[in-house]
């Protein structure tokens, strides 16, 4: 055929094209989900300070500059546990979290609970029920809840002795989890 | 016993599918009428089969039958009665029974309304088309996504119920099967339009004759999207009701090329002209309204209106890729028969105007398609992952939305063939004195922003040609200037302008506060005022209400927090009080723990949020208007662009 | 002389002028700086709860969702810019919660993308306007469509007269 390709031809054979492309970037695609956010690991811990629910203060710079002085053997590994009352797998997770506390591990080590959208009162009964007795921090935590990327309870976060975060746990935590990150 | 029926009735519809395809396939290619009438009656053994199988899931829906899955993993005992009904499609597999349904309803309507036409070949091809598209979802419904499958249910087993927010509104039970009337519809005209192309007889008027299918499937799929955006606005308790999420944008994909195929096919009528562009756009809706269906039900793009995640996914994207490739295929090898015979004189026509809008359509479809997938082509090519949302859609569509307001004014002046400046000068002017009049009015009132106000001066300019078309209509015709495809068009445009008008309003003026309130405390959004009186806790028999009782303005509203038995989730149940110049919304955040405790409240200000479902109500007035038959009757085969003969209403 | 058609003409011109005064008082007309809580709310708008499916945080109930919109209340009484908030949401959770996306790079595209398609379609039809107007205006048959019309004579030749 001597004729130039119709325009109607040259359209459908581009569009054609680009259907099979459309189909193969689709076909290869997993579903879309909001991944664990992790980027803190490895990075020097943001700041955690504030009050705890049974009124005292706690500042992790405290822990961290007191352990600049101390040998190597003693120097204090902090648990970081993001947590609410009103969370269901912090319940599940709060035996072992009680264990750690009471127990520790094979270093020194402290456990420090931040909570967010909550309130000393509900933290205080879920306490009183529940058992445990470490500083939960409430009121203002929203800038530590963002700075540690946390999208929701309960999530901890393992910050060795100089402050660099060692590991980021994504949900409900274990005792054996915890022992297993902690080395010194 | 329902799960067996169910089964059973699918599997029949299956088999009398296949056997239609391979009768009809047979007839075509043997010449064989009588093969052709007989694949089509099929039709009806299909339907009784998906009538048995709904009827057979909604039973078990309501005895609460636990013995098959899907009830078991979706109903429950606490599930308020009227909810059951509407389970069925509050799910993956029940959503694919329901589609079904549908499909099937339509192919034996298609079967009766052309009963006399059976024997065509170009009628065969269409039914082979409707049964094998019958054919793919029923077999979705034989494997992966079987609504019939046993459960083998201990003793006092009660499932967890659908989704609470899928069971506490009455939309529920009504904008899942609107969209479906919709999305199915379109399979109509797309089975015609392949018939065309395979038969190769383009210059007959089948794509006109399934014009008014086309119309009521665009009228379902409109009242589809109006009532998701309303059923959202009434319980998320933020105001919003459009949010440009991914399956709300599939929703209007096929929506924006349905309404362009609408218009363009009337230039194939008169002029025999753009049929490139009909067959493509009829093709293109069917098409999307597979993504559409694909993009729910895949997960590969992030939605609150995904279902669970299953392995259909991979199926419907197959689906679609043949649906696409089969219609490229087809205009590619017709190419040559489509040229038309006639030229687009001037653009500054009817033929033009609607031209110029296809493209305009086209372009809006494109944007919200890229915007859409976007994401994933970033994610292949340089595996991070973007979000393009809101902003970007807002600032995207907004000149594309004026340029359509501004066609919907010219358009319904501009003459066929050809038009002077002098005669557009003076159609056009007492409309441009309307878009004027409504521009100061909007100023005097207090609206403010360019944006906003060129809007507003648009839809004037558009609501004054609309108005002008029907009153000299009705001035020549008396009440028939109101029906009738273009009266009732411009009954339509006059729908679309308002719905536009509020979607424009509400958006760029909404104002929103947040209140902690003791009882008996009020706040001040703007010049409204709200006062918290107190709460009270009410047990139903699915959840337990804690509902606060909130003074608007001086009328009385109830905003409750509902936490569900089943999941423990909370669901907000937000209040409004509605004008017709502005709603406010007042939602509870957090609940009362005693009497005398604080509670927050949101309060959310937005006007003319009522234009927006008044808007709509006129838009399908205009749609069932526009259906009523005109004067002229032309036959299926009768070749397109020439004289149609004008006889009488009988 | 006042004929209709100055008349019409005049009446162009006013509306013009009413048009433009309206337009430019309403779009100019001050309605105030930009309050900090419609900044906040703005800002609200244009950044995704984390946990969600893509919502901003300014339409989820979400824990975090309710967290961040406090703290970004608390930055902008603070004085942060619109970008520095941003960035810290950018930063902490990953690109995907800004809702905007980029303006540069391959994010770029999908800005640009839907000018160049409108335009390149423009244009093309532009070109075949010109093509369908210009001296090489008529229809030429193609092969397919001879051979159509021969078919058609051939058969009406057998019907007979």
């Amino acid at each position: 055929m001597s004729e130039r390709p119709s325009a109607v031809k040259l359209i459908a054979a581009v569009v054609g094209v680009l259907a099979v492309g459309f189909v193969v970037l689709l076909a290869t695609r997993d579903a879309q989900r909001n991944g664990p956010n992790t980027d803190i690991v490895g990075q020097p811990v943001p700041p955690v300070a504030g009050v705890s629910y049974d009124g005292n203060r706690f500042d992790i710079d405290e822990v961290l500059s007191a352990n600049r002085e101390l040998a190597r053997a003693e120097q204090t590994w902090v648990v970081v546990n993001f947590f609410a009352s009103w969370c269901a797998p912090c319940r599940a997770e709060h035996p072992d979290l009680i264990r750690f506390d009471d127990q520790g591990t094979s270093c020194p080590s402290r456990l420090v609970g931040v909570t967010f959208q909550d309130s000393a009162e509900n933290v205080s009964s879920f306490f009183d029920t529940l058992g445990g007795d470490w500083p939960v921090l409430v009121g203002d935590t929203a800038s530590m809840v963002i700075d540690f990327g946390v999208l929701t309870a309960p999530e901890t976060v393992v910050v060795a002795p100089s402050g660099l975060v060692t590991a980021k746990i994504i949900g409900e935590t274990t005792y054996d989890q915890l022992s297993e990150v902690i080395e010194c | 016993m329902n799960a067996l029926v169910g089964a059973a009735a699918v599997l029949i519809s299956l088999a009398a599918s296949l056997l239609a395809i391979a009768l009809l396939a047979v007839g075509i290619r043997r010449g064989r009428p009588e093969l052709l009438r007989a694949g089509a009656r099929y039709g009806w053994v299909v339907l009784a089969g998906m009538v048995v199988a709904t009827a057979a899931m909604q039973r078990a829906l309501i005895t609460r039958d636990f013995d098959v899955l899907f009830v078991a993993e979706n109903g429950s005992t606490r599930t308020p009665a009227l909810f059951n009904v509407a389970t069925m499609w509050s799910a993956l597999e029940g959503s694919i029974l329901l589609w079904g349904l549908v499909l099937a309803g339509y192919l034996a309507i298609v079967v009766h309304k052309f009963r006399h036409r059976l024997e065509d070949p170009l009628v065969g091809w269409a039914m082979i088309t409707l049964f094998a598209v019958t054919a793919f979802f029923l077999a979705l419904m034989v494997g992966p996504a079987d609504p019939f499958v046993r459960f083998d249910a201990p003793a006092n087993y009660d499932g967890p119920g659908p989704n609470p927010l899928l069971q506490n509104h009455v939309l529920v039970a009504f904008h899942p099967p609107m969209l479906y009337l919709g999305y199915v519809g379109f399979t109509v005209p797309f089975a015609f339009a392949i018939a065309a192309l395979v038969t190769g007889r383009l210059g007959e008027g089948w794509l006109l004759e399934t014009r008014r299918w086309t119309l009521f499937a665009w009228g379902f799929l409109t009242a589809g999207i109006v009532l998701g955006g309303w059923w959202a606005y009434d319980v998320l308790g933020w105001g919003g009701y459009w949010g440009w999420d991914p399956v709300e944008n599939a929703s209007f994909l096929p929506w924006l090329t349905g309404t362009a195929y609408l218009h363009s096919v009337l230039v194939q009528e008169r002029r025999g002209m753009l049929r490139v562009w009909n067959l493509s756009l009829v093709c293109a809706t069917f098409s999307l309204t597979i993504l559409g269906t694909f993009i729910t039900r895949s997960g590969v793009l992030a939605s609150v209106h995904n279902f669970s995640e299953s392995s259909i996914g991979a199926w419907l994207l197959g689906f679609f890729a043949l649906t696409v490739l089969v219609t490229v295929g087809l205009v590619y090898w017709r190419g040559d028969r489509l040229r038309s015979p006639g030229r687009i004189d001037s653009p500054v026509s009817r033929e033009g105007a609607f031209l110029a809008n296809n493209l305009v359509f086209a372009a809006l479809a494109f944007i919200i398609l890229l915007g859409t997938v976007f994401p994933l082509l970033v994610e292949a090519f340089q595996g991070r992952r973007i979000s393009v949302g809101v902003p970007y859609f807002e600032r995207m569509t907004m000149p594309v939305g004026m340029t359509m307001l501004f066609l919907m004014a010219v358009a319904p002046v501009l003459p066929w063939r050809k038009a002077s400046g002098e005669l557009l000068q003076r159609r056009l002017e007492w409309p441009a004195w309307a878009g004027v009049g409504a521009l100061v009015l909007a100023v005097l009132v207090g609206a403010r922003g360019l944006a906003p106000l060129l809007g507003f001066a648009m839809a004037g300019f558009a609501a004054g040609a609309a108005l002008r078309q029907l009153v000299l209509a009705t001035r020549r015709q008396g009440w028939r200037g109101l029906v009738g495809r273009a009266n009732g068009g411009m009954i339509v445009h006059l729908g679309v302008i308002v719905l536009a008008v509020g979607f424009v309003a509400s958006s760029a003026y909404l104002r929103q506060g947040e209140f902690e309130l003791a009882p008996g405390e009020s706040a001040r959004l703007g010049d409204t005022t709200v006062e918290y009186v107190g709460s009270t806790e009410i047990s139903h028999s699915n959840r337990i209400e804690d509902r606060a009782t909130v003074i608007v303005d001086g009328q009385t509203l109830h905003a409750s927090l509902e936490q569900f038995i089943g999941s423990g989730q909370v669901v907000p149940v937000p209040a409004t009080r509605s004008t017709f110049t502005e709603d406010v919304q007042v939602a509870l955040l957090t609940a009362a723990e005693s009497a005398d405790d604080t509670v927050v409240i949101r309060a959310t200000r937005q006007p003319l949020i009522a234009w927006l479902w008044t808007g709509a109500f006129v838009m399908l007035a205009g749609t069932v208007l526009s259906a009523f038959p005109g004067r002229h009757r032309r036959r299926p085969t009768d070749p397109v662009s020439a004289p149609v003969p004008v006889r009488e209403r009988v | 002389m006042l004929t209709s058609r100055r008349l019409r003409a005049l009446s162009w011109i006013l509306m013009a002028c009413v048009a433009t005064v309206a337009l430019a008082y309403g779009a100019t007309a001050d309605r105030g700086p930009q309050t900090d809580a419609e900044r906040a709310a703005a800002l609200a708008a244009s950044i995704a709860c984390p946990q969600c499916a893509g919502q901003p945080v300014s339409e989820s109930n979400a824990p975090i969702a309710e967290v961040i919109r406090t703290e970004i209340k608390q930055q902008v009484d603070a004085g942060l810019t619109d970008a520095e908030i941003r960035a810290v949401y950018v930063a902490r959770y990953g690109e995907w919660v800004d809702l905007t996306p980029a303006r540069s790079g391959l994010t770029g595209v999908v800005w640009v993308a839907p000018f160049l398609v409108i335009g390149a379609a423009v244009g093309a039809l532009a070109l075949a306007f010109a093509r369908w107007r210009g001296p090489d205006a008529e229809v030429r048959a193609s092969a397919d469509d001879i051979a159509l019309v021969e078919a058609a004579r051939r058969q009406a030749r057998r019907a007979g007269p």
